[in-house]
């Protein structure tokens, strides 16, 4: 914990008046109990632009504890720009502890990525959500997309990943990739990549969803089935590389095209910097590594 | 009435809120799991602490409350005007939240609002008074949230009482959400969780 001098004692605890973190925990208790519909808020300005995570941040500032340990990704980074300033954000007004580890933390913020660490029973992961609504490219009025939820009426998004397929070969859909929550409402995971997908299903971990400039919020409890949508005939697959992560070898890891000169040269990293760093750790070595070795 | 009558909130409303926020939040997302509840301030008379935390953490002026006329007294509404600035309403039908004792819990659920088609959170949570949260009539209960069965037994709730939570049920996507308190303690019962009386 930070101490008292060092946290900005002109803002309340978190930044959120009370009242504020009232309203987004009664919609936080409803978006629990109705999984993966988009609960409406009345999402507050914050002091960063929309697109920075002010849903994720709202979230958070409404659960956080002063005995909380905090870990913010972006990318699957723990120190890229937006991670970075959400960190020492809550450092300023909450005087949390904050961590890069997965184990450690007990609320993790992100931004597009889940770590490769599973989480844990006890561990909340909050999502930073640009547009909640799955349909919304192929319906733009909210009206028809509420309901269409309510109707239960999906086959629409069907149409768009057979669209895919009619077009590509194959459904082409990498991120964003729509689920189907405890068997009802139509989800956007978020722009994770959609490796990630089948880490949401039955977690032990709560997942929260917050979407500052939509002001919705949604949720999946833990142990809730999260279906990624698919044909039989062409099943939901999950991204594959044919190399292994550069620095720490890893053959499972969501990987990172980084360009290296302006010759073409290239090398795929793990996104997940705490998980490649923790394997280097424990002795793991890459291509890279062996031959500058 | 006089200002003696009226009991204490939280000590230190932003962390204890905080903290009691996190254990219901806990609750819900883990239906049927009982939860301690942090920091109890003195109840009103005849009112459950629990249910008071629930209140003061919850509650404010965007959220009719609704109270069963068996645990109404000048004490309770004077701590609920109070600390949370509630308004105290008799219409069963548009309150956001409801204090109910477990025997008549069973008459109210279908009076309570369970929201809309296009608005499933426009539905009311009940909060009710029991005596135990163990060592009453038993369910299993399944769902997202629960790994693979739980199971609750509230004191205080009847057959009849179970029967209108499992007409709930099949109201999903709507319906109300349902949470037991007693002496400190909290158990949830979402909307999404499906009821049987089979013991496996």
């Amino acid at each position: 914990m930070t101490p008292e001098s060092e946290t900005d004692q002109q803002y309340n605890f978190a930044y959120l008046d009370e009242q504020t973190k009232r309203m987004i925990r009664r919609a936080l208790l409803k978006a629990v109990a109705i999984p993966g519909y988009q609960v409406p808020f009345a999402g507050r300005e914050m002091p960063m632009p929309y697109g920075w995570g002010t849903g994720g941040i709202q979230v958070t500032a409404a659960i956080l504890r002063r005995d909380d340990t905090l870990k913010v990704i972006d990318q699957g980074a723990d120190d890229t720009t937006n991670a970075v300033s959400i960190r020492k954000f809550f450092k300023r007004v909450a005087g949390i502890a904050t961590t890069e580890k997965t184990r450690e933390a007990t609320i993790i913020q992100t931004r597009h990525r889940i770590p490769e660490t599973p989480l844990e029973d006890g561990q909340i992961i909050v999502f930073q959500v640009p547009i909640p609504e799955p349909l919304r490219f192929l319906e733009p009025r909210e009206t028809e997309t509420r309901k269409m939820h309510a109707l239960e009426e999906y086959g629409l998004m069907h149409v768009k990943l057979y669209e895919d397929i009619a077009r590509h070969g194959h459904i082409a859909t990498t991120y964003a990739y729509p689920v189907k929550v405890a068997g009802r409402y139509i989800m956007d995971p978020s722009p994770t990549p959609k490796f990630d997908n089948p880490k949401m299903n039955r977690t032990p971990a709560l997942q929260l969803f917050g979407a500052g400039r939509e002001k919705r919020i949604y949720a999946i409890p833990p142990y809730t089935e999260v279906v990624s949508l698919d044909f039989e005939d062409h099943p939901f697959e999950v991204q594959k590389w044919d190399r292994p992560c550069a620095l720490c070898g890893a053959t499972e890891s969501f990987l990172d095209e980084v360009i290296m000169d302006d010759q073409g040269t290239r090398m795929f990293v793990c996104s997940d910097t705490d998980h490649c760093e923790k394997r280097r750790g424990e002795g793991h070595v890459g291509p890279a590594q062996e031959a500058a070795e | 009435m006089a200002v003696t009558e009226l009991t204490p909130g939280f000590s230190d409303p932003v962390h204890d809120s905080a903290n009691a926020f996190r254990a219901i939040l806990d609750a819900m997302a883990r239906p049927g799991r009982i939860v301690d509840l942090p920091a109890l301030p003195d109840p009103p008379k005849g009112f459950d602490a629990a249910a008071a935390v629930l209140a003061l953490s919850l509650l404010d002026d965007d959220t009719p409350v609704w109270i069963d006329p068996g645990l109404r007294n000048a004490a309770l509404d004077a701590f609920l005007r109070f600390h949370a600035g509630c308004p105290i309403i008799d219409r069963t039908d548009l309150c956001r939240f409801a204090f109910v004792g477990a025997d008549a819990f069973a008459a109210l659920v279908e009076d309570l609002p369970i929201g809309e088609p296009d608005y499933p959170d426009r539905s009311a949570t009940a909060i009710v008074l029991c005596d135990g949260l163990t060592g009453g009539l038993r369910r299993a209960l399944r769902g997202p949230g629960i790994q693979d069965v739980a199971h609750l037994a509230p004191k205080g709730m009847t057959e009849e009482g179970w029967e209108s939570l499992t007409r709930n049920q099949v109201l999903f996507p709507l319906g109300i959400d349902t949470i037991f308190v007693s002496q400190g303690q909290i158990a949830a019962l979402p909307r999404s969780i499906r009821i049987s009386a089979e013991e496996n």
